[in-house]
């Protein structure tokens, strides 16, 4: 196996077939999380365009805001990138969501052989159960994107979760088999520079095109609620440029602002 | 909007005493500033006791069916302007690029990024800016002290609104 071994700790060594993404590896045991360890980097060093940062267990794992994110010890992939998209406009950066959420839905998709979907803004579903999160944070200079550090948490072999996660799936619940974190990591690298790579020579309508194609509930009646609790019924019929979720509930058109809707995955 | 709304629309204006008038729908945004505009401001700035050379007021009456009648230059710089000027201006803003929803720290159990009498460098964030699901770090393009923060913290903020005021050094 190619790896090291660190005072008892087993350190991988991650060969992805790439450009950039992932070839600047850290790779860290522990750690508070690794958007903070991310940004630290970008902050005190200078790192490389497409720098991963993996760590095995994130002791403050990071969801959205208030939100932690739990996943057990070496059974899954915790990581952040690190990417330098200055060609990017502050207004054009959920562009950078769809491209991150459609390589990670991809590798979901090949890797199990079932069909994967993204769960507006950026979750990643099969079935109806979430298999991977995304948390992207930005730096901006002058009206552009300046750094942007990618986080994504995919579930690989963790096979039991919390009662509190039971909408949670890993690929292994879903494919029946056990997956190798180096190679599954080095598939995501690939699928990550891909997309990022469409991004950057400006293919922004083939990836929103993508991104409604692989979109949980586009153009179909779905449940929704309300934060207040109430629900209603309506079809997804695109997304604006801001990102916004457009919804057709039949008597009224409205765009929604993400925490304005909660799905309803049954 | 059509062409023909806005000329109505022009007409209702200059038919009130309104000094201005702003309208947003979407992208579209429209706004109008009648004479009652340029009176009020040159009241105001008559009542400080200095010579204030007027520039002409540009408020010739136009017809109703000039797309702008009631549009004055925008800056109207007396002479007296240091003067005239509030506190306030030596002041620079710390503006939001975009739309979303304003925090001000990274996570609900964190403290804030910045409070008032905090000195900033340049470059420091200041607060995140998030827009589904993504999270914006602003920073400050000026170094100073923190005199005001404009915004509560996880309300939404607009485009080009102000977030807080900076003492610059």
């Amino acid at each position: 196996m190619d790896g090291v071994k660190s005072s008892n700790y087993y350190f991988m060594l991650i060969q992805p077939n790439t450009l950039f993404l992932g070839r600047q590896f850290i790779h860290l045991n522990t750690v508070d999380n690794t958007m903070n360890h991310a940004s630290a980097l970008v902050a005190k060093s200078k790192p490389a365009d497409g720098a991963l940062v993996l760590a095995d267990f994130q002791e403050a794992g990071r969801g959205q805001t208030g939100n932690s994110w739990t996943s057990e010890a070496a059974k899954n992939l915790t990581f952040s990138v690190v990417l330098f998209p200055s060609f990017l406009r502050v207004n054009e950066q959920f562009y950078l969501n769809m491209a991150v959420s459609l390589a990670v839905r991809a590798v979901a998709e090949t890797l199990t052989g079932k069909t994967a979907l993204v769960k507006w803004p950026n979750d990643i579903l099969l079935g109806k159960k979430k298999v991977a999160g995304i948390l992207i944070t930005n730096t901006l200079r002058g009206g552009h994107l300046r750094t942007s550090i990618v986080g994504v948490g995919l579930n690989v072999n963790q096979v039991a979760f919390p009662p509190e996660l039971k909408n949670a799936t890993s690929l292994r619940n879903v494919a029946g088999k056990e997956f190798d974190r180096k190679s599954t990591l080095e598939v995501l690298c690939e699928k990550l520079e891909q997309y990022y790579l469409l991004l950057r020579s400006g293919k922004k309508a083939l990836l929103k095109e993508e991104y409604l194609n692989c979109l949980y509930g586009w153009r179909r009646k779905l449940k929704f609620y309300r934060p207040d609790g109430t629900g209603f019924e309506a079809e997804i019929t695109g997304v604006d440029e801001s990102g916004l979720l457009c919804l057709n509930s039949g008597p009224a058109f409205r765009r929604y602002n993400f925490k304005e809707i909660i799905f309803d995955l049954g | 909007m059509t062409f023909k709304e806005i000329q109505e629309l022009i007409k209702l204006v200059n038919k009130t005493n309104l000094s201005e008038f702003k309208l947003e729908q979407g992208d579209f945004k429209l706004s109008m500033r009648t004479a009652a505009y340029t009176e009020a401001k040159t009241q105001k700035l008559q009542a400080i006791p200095s010579v204030v050379p007027m520039t002409a007021p540009a408020a010739a009456p136009a017809p109703a069916t000039s797309p702008a009648p009631a549009a004055q230059p925008a800056e109207e710089k007396p002479a007296a302007k240091a003067e005239a000027e509030p506190a306030e201006d030596k002041y620079v803003p710390i503006k939001s690029p975009m739309v979303g929803t304003f925090y001000r720290a990274s996570s609900p159990d964190k403290p804030p990024y910045v409070e008032i009498g905090t000195h900033v460098k340049k470059g420091d964030v200041v607060c995140i800016i998030e827009a589904m699901k993504l999270f914006n770090e602003i920073e400050s393009e000026v170094s100073g002290t923190i005199v005001k923060v404009m915004v509560d913290n996880e309300t939404p903020v607009e485009y080009d609104q102000v977030l807080f005021l900076v003492d610059p050094d």
